[in-house]
């Protein structure tokens, strides 16, 4: 067998690896420099998508990045597996999702821990939990909000993020584009994404402390794009609670005005987004249940917990941190602030000095 | 010390799924990576350590901890660096505590000349670790030459992609393009290929084994 | 020659396939398993086809041989390792198995059947490994907080040996009883934070604050990247904020 090698032939990457076994005796496997000559005699270059095809505009800004990404997600049905890890530790489940133009559906099976099922419609929720037979319906705010949030003359992103192109890589068998969010000042975190090239479908997610250390990091193992999901079976699922004990969490909307707390600084580039109460029944034994005061920079969110002090539960101030969430529990006054968001611990200090009582 | 595999193409993500399925509960999916690594491990353990059984129990141990931390393995790592690294420090913890006995320690150190200075030419002119016993390397001989007369006897187009995909380390897409066919039929080929070498050695792989699965 | 004909060997792959919810039989009937474990060799299989596989197949010993098999086709044809160790694979496992079981009746994962029953949950019962959650949500402290160690060095009460995320060797358990020293131990204190010795060192578990946590992940998860990274994060591990 011949080869006329073609003059246009792109050694690639895999070839030119292999270049360097040529010395060995081929003697006595004679069909590996056949194979090596149909590779090289192909008009074949796999990495040829990796060129750089340069966008008609030029770089993109972050808005328009995460504007990308946002559509992403909400334009293509896809399943795969996810894997959330931080530290030493991780946690997996399997995605599905699908859309149909007005609808956006997913379905989350977790495959490590407790085992629950999670299918939301838009923003309606449901978590199933077959050990315990329950299921909690909810209806969620924050996945309503995007893309306003952008849209908003007074979306900071821009004002507090950089961003950065940094190159091509792989993930679950897809190039991606890797972009990397970085915070302007010390108060909030960076974020290095990889956004499926085609797409722009985020792929992997790490969330980034000081010097750049992975704090948390989102990642498809396993992705399938254009995935045959069946939104008919879904909502199905969604709506077969036979069997289960359904709760329905009420919050009660309010504002943290009305709840008599303020700011008396506010922390730069946070926005107050939302604040509710819960009903007394869904209560903690022993207590009235928190205040959640949200607010968010557009990547970032803090959630402000406030509670009447209660020396039982309460001690002393502590700051703690699991992956990418840190907290700060203090006493201020009569109450008990408990302080969470992916952010510094700094930051998070900075709103509990801030915040006090308003009557 | 870093893993020598320079041989080996890029490790495939079935690892990480076997790992996923292992947390999900099926411990026949670790099985399968046990499986996979377990003559890899203990070569690499046969080149620290000169006692046969000692490896064994050595590379039992590496699986073993694998196994209580596999919730630790990050899926973006690859595992066999992953295993490489427990296997090292198992064997490493195993000599240290041996250390006590300074003249079993001896016996079982390998010494700095029997290791790594030429592994990557060890690797290409050896299938062959320095432990086994003269049964299993005679037997890793004749299943070799066997798998060897097996491509020889295969179809072209068989072989090609067979070698394309184990030597080469290319991926199905990149096969399919080099040679021109959908992804279906190079995934046909490899399995008809992996097939007719399988069912040469399956006597020889039966014979060692004396009892069965 | 195009990506859309990955799956054409499977062309019974279709939306039922994509929501086991219902004990189905093989969606892939008519693959040979060994098809299927050659694409596995490879990576070359969608995880749903190495769901099914495992489903039908794990309990035949054909599935392990034929594995093997291949693994040592490929092992020979890279010269990575000898095509024969000196113990059968076989024999191998069963010692890995026995060791398992002998040494550490309750070492992670724990394997108890977790029978998941009808819609939503997956068909196969499936025994679950517990707890790579556990780890996640142990909280650190913050470097520079002496006060929380203060409080852990003068009162602690030893509950019992725990198993330690996921190492070998138990951590010790310890409830912080209160936050001054003096306190008697005998006061009903709802202790609501534990401190795990792990080897990567002092973490603390703190209930509480683990349900305040999964509030603060449902609803203020106020964020660009909330769709879809945040809310399938969440969801990957809200489970024991309830």
């Amino acid at each position: 067998m011949t080869f006329a090698l073609p003059l246009r032939v792109a050694l690639t990457a895999p070839v030119r690896s292999v270049a360097r076994w040529l010395p060995t005796p081929t003697a006595r496997q004679p069909w590996r420099a056949a194979a090596l000559m149909a590779l090289v005699a192909g008009f074949w270059t796999p990495l040829q998508a990796q060129t750089a095809t340069p966008t008609a505009t030029g770089p993109r800004s972050v808005n328009e990045w995460l504007m990308r990404m946002h559509e992403a997600s909400r334009q293509r049905a896809y399943m795969g597996t996810l894997v959330v890890s931080s530290g030493a530790s991780m946690s997996a489940s399997r995605i599905w999702h699908v859309c149909d133009g007005e609808q956006q559906m997913e379905r989350v099976d977790t495959l490590t821990g407790a085992p629950r099922t999670t299918i939301r419609r838009n923003n309606e929720v449901i978590t199933f939990a077959p050990d315990s037979k329950t299921a909690w319906v909810e209806k969620r705010e924050s996945l309503g909000l995007f893309p306003e949030l952008l849209r908003t003359p007074s979306n900071a992103i821009p004002e507090f993020y950089g961003v950065n192109e940094a190159g091509t890589e792989r993930v679950a068998g897809y190039l991606a584009d890797v972009v990397e969010i970085q915070p302007k000042d010390t108060l909030r975190f960076g974020f290095r994404i990889w956004a499926e090239k085609k797409t722009g479908l985020v792929v992997k997610l790490q969330t980034l402390g000081e010097q750049g250390a992975v704090l948390e990091q989102v990642a498809f193992s396993e992705l399938q794009l254009d995935a045959p999901v069946s939104m008919g079976k879904l909502t199905r699922l969604m709506k077969d609670t036979k069997g289960y004990d359904v709760q329905r969490p009420v919050l009660k909307k309010t504002t943290a005005e009305a709840e008599g707390w303020r700011l008396k600084e506010p922390v730069p580039g946070f926005l107050p987004m939302s604040c509710h109460t819960r009903e007394v029944a869904d209560a903690p034994a022993g207590g009235v249940a928190p205040m959640q005061w949200v607010f968010s920079d557009g990547l970032a969110s803090v959630s402000l917990f406030v509670e009447p002090f209660d020396p039982q539960r309460h001690g002393q101030e502590k700051a703690l941190v699991t992956g990418a969430t840190h907290s700060v529990s203090r006493r201020v006054g009569a109450y008990w602030l408990t302080a969470l968001g992916e952010v510094p611990t700094a930051t998070l200090r900075r709103f509990a000095n801030a915040l006090e009582r308003a009557r | 010390m870093t893993p020598e595999d320079h041989t080996a193409p890029p490790p495939p993500d079935s690892d990480v799924m076997l790992v996923q399925r292992t947390l999900a509960g099926e411990s026949r999916a670790f099985d399968m990576l046990v499986i996979k690594y377990q003559r890899r491990v203990e070569r690499l353990i046969g080149r620290m350590v000169r006692d046969t059984d000692l490896v064994q129990d050595i590379a039992q141990e590496t699986f073993i901890r694998a196994y209580r931390a596999l919730a630790q393995f990050r899926g973006d790592a690859q595992f066999y660096t992953w295993l490489y690294r427990i296997a090292v420090n198992t064997a490493k913890k195993q000599l240290m505590e041996m250390k006590r006995d300074p003249l079993i320690f001896q016996s079982q150190m390998k010494s700095a000349d029997d290791d790594e200075t030429s592994s990557s030419e060890r690797e290409l002119n050896s299938n062959v670790a320095d432990t086994e016993t003269p049964e299993a390397v005679l037997a890793s001989k004749e299943i070799a030459q066997a798998v060897n007369a097996a491509m020889d006897a295969l179809p072209e187009e068989l072989r090609m992609a067979i070698t394309l995909r184990e030597v080469e380390g290319l991926s199905y897409d990149a096969i399919a393009q080099a040679l021109d066919c959908p992804i279906g039929t190079v995934r046909s080929r490899i399995f008809r290929a992996r097939e007719a070498i399988s069912s040469r050695i399956k006597p020889m792989l039966e014979r060692q084994t004396g009892k069965r699965w | 020659m195009n990506a859309a004909q990955k799956h054409t060997d499977s062309p019974s792959l279709a939306s039922d396939a994509a929501h086991p919810s219902s004990p189905t039989p093989s969606v892939l009937q008519g693959v040979d398993p060994a098809s299927s474990l050659s694409a596995l060799v490879d990576g070359e299989v969608h995880d749903i086809e190495l769901e099914h596989l495992l489903a039908d197949h794990a309990g035949e010993r054909e599935t392990l041989e034929v594995w093997h098999s291949y693994q040592v086709i490929g092992d020979v044809l890279r010269a990575s390792a000898p095509a024969v160790a000196n113990q059968t694979p076989q024999a191998f496992l069963a010692g890995i198995h026995a060791r398992l079981q002998v040494e550490a009746p309750r070492v992670e994962p724990v394997l108890e059947a977790l029978v998941l029953t009808e819609a939503p949950s997956t068909a196969t019962a499936h025994v679950r490994a517990p707890a790579a959650n556990d780890a996640v949500f142990r909280w650190k402290m913050v470097a520079g907080l002496a006060s929380l160690a203060a409080v852990m060095a003068v009162s602690w009460t030893v509950l019992g040996t725990a198993p330690a995320g996921g190492s070998s060797g138990a951590g010790a358990q310890m409830a912080l009883t209160g936050a001054s020293p003096g306190m008697a131990a005998s006061r009903a204190q709802e202790s609501t934070a534990v401190v795990v010795n792990t080897p990567q060192g002092p973490l603390i578990r703190d209930v509480q604050l683990e349900a305040l946590m999964a509030e603060h992940r449902q609803y203020g998860g106020m964020s660009a990247l909330q769709m879809p990274a945040g809310f399938l994060r969440n969801a990957t591990y809200d489970a024991t904020g309830r």
